[in-house]
């Protein structure tokens, strides 16, 4: 079996932490950090008297190792 | 529990894992050693860079909207009081926005966000809170949607036509339309009237049947006074003709009550001979009932006349006439018979 090119093992590994963190899972890179999705739920924020409701959403988190 | 890359990568690239811990560390040593001097970006994933020693990243664009589809499309909304400049209340419909690339992934802050999507932030302005300089604390907390606060006096006064303005409409309708339902009537009623009396006015023409002439009788029709006779073997239906697509409501009350008996009649053609009068009859035979060939003697002369209906009244044979002039002869003509 022929070994993969570097440009293929990029986009292996691109996409597959894609697929993770859309479906929400963490994933560790060893020598890199950790990939997460956490879940913002939404807030009322105020600033200089203005309020405002922040949506709830999911953000990428990266833990460095 | 996060999951470890190598074996989902090993699995992807269908190769061992140990084959695939050496190529993802010997990509990710490249990789480390880039991010100290100029940053690595990997398309559709997110850009490496090392700051302080610290290793850091930020998600793509792409990669963020992925994951944070199931929320997209929801944006930041204003929940200031507005100023007593401002419009009564109007949403906006927000859409969204790309985010910038180069943002923070640990904090994803609010304000950078709320600041990216300043510019489509849906406006909620109250009315209600317009028209009082000070906003009593308790209602400006407790009401972070746009739900609105107590109404002023002047809101109050400024909402109290719109219950009899939601009436108003309704009492216009219901006028117009018993107008239109008078008018109606009145109309359907004039319409009776009028056919009527042109009826009766051209009682004397050329289509009636009480034109009694004893001139020698045509061979398609003859409007003529004979004796009239005993009806010809054909069955005495005397119920009233079926009624074509066509027929007025009015007339077919007038005729279904008045048709099972009655010595009038409209006669649809004339022949010298039975036979020929009974296939004239077979052609209203289906369309209408009480179809009968009635033999007379005119001037000596015996004919055959084809009758539908019976009707108790003069007025009900007209009616009926005019009701089913379409299927019928033009030179139909009304008779009474002996």
């Amino acid at each position: 079996m022929s070994s993969p090119s570097d440009e293929e093992v990029i986009d292996a590994f691109t996409d597959v932490l894609r697929e993770k963190m859309e479906q929400g899972d963490a994933v560790e890179v060893p020598s890199l950090g950790t990939f997460s999705v956490e879940h913002r739920p939404s807030k009322v924020e105020q600033d200089d008297g203005n309020r405002r409701l922040i949506p709830p959403r999911n953000v990428v988190v990266f833990d460095p190792e | 529990m996060p999951e470890s890359i190598t074996p989902l990568l090993a699995d992807r690239l269908d190769i061992s894992e140990d084959r695939a811990e050496v190529l993802l560390n010997d990509m990710l040593q490249e990789l480390r050693n880039r991010t100290r001097t100029e940053g690595v970006q990997l398309s559709e994933l997110g850009t490496f860079r090392e700051e302080n020693g610290t290793l850091t990243f930020v998600p793509s664009s792409s990669l963020r909207r992925r994951v944070n589809r199931q929320f997209e499309g929801l944006s930041t909304e204003d929940l200031s009081a507005p100023s007593e400049k401002e419009s009564p209340p109007s949403l906006r419909a927000s859409s969204p926005e790309e985010e910038p690339e180069e943002h923070s992934s640990d904090e994803a802050s609010p304000e950078s966000v709320g600041n990216e999507e300043a510019e489509d932030i849906p406006t909620i302005t109250l009315t209600e809170e317009a028209e009082e300089s000070p906003s009593p604390p308790d209602e400006t907390e407790s009401t972070p949607t746009d739900t609105p606060s107590p109404k002023p006096e002047d809101d109050s006064e400024a909402e109290e036509p719109s219950p009899a303005e939601t009436e108003f409409p309704a009492t216009v309708l219901s006028i117009v339309g018993s107008i239109a339902l008078v008018l109606l009537l009145a109309g359907g009623g004039w319409f009776l009237f009028t056919q009527t009396s042109l009826f009766s006015s051209g009682s004397g023409g050329p289509r009636s049947g009480t034109a009694e002439t004893e001139a020698s009788p045509a061979p398609s029709s003859t409007k003529t006074k004979p004796t009239d006779t005993v009806p010809a073997e054909r069955p005495t239906n005397n119920q009233s003709p079926d009624r074509p697509a066509g027929a007025k409501p009015g007339n077919q009350k007038a005729a279904a009550s008045s048709a099972a008996q009655g010595p009038w009649t409209l006669v649809v053609a004339s022949r010298t001979s039975q036979a020929a009068a009974e296939q004239t009859a077979n052609r209203y035979e289906g369309a209408f009932a009480a179809v009968q060939v009635v033999p007379g003697t005119v001037d000596g002369h015996t004919w055959y006349r084809v009758t539908l209906g019976r009707y108790a009244s003069k007025a009900d044979a007209r009616r009926a006439l005019q009701a089913h002039a379409s299927e019928l002869p033009t030179d139909a003509w009304i008779h009474r018979l002996q």
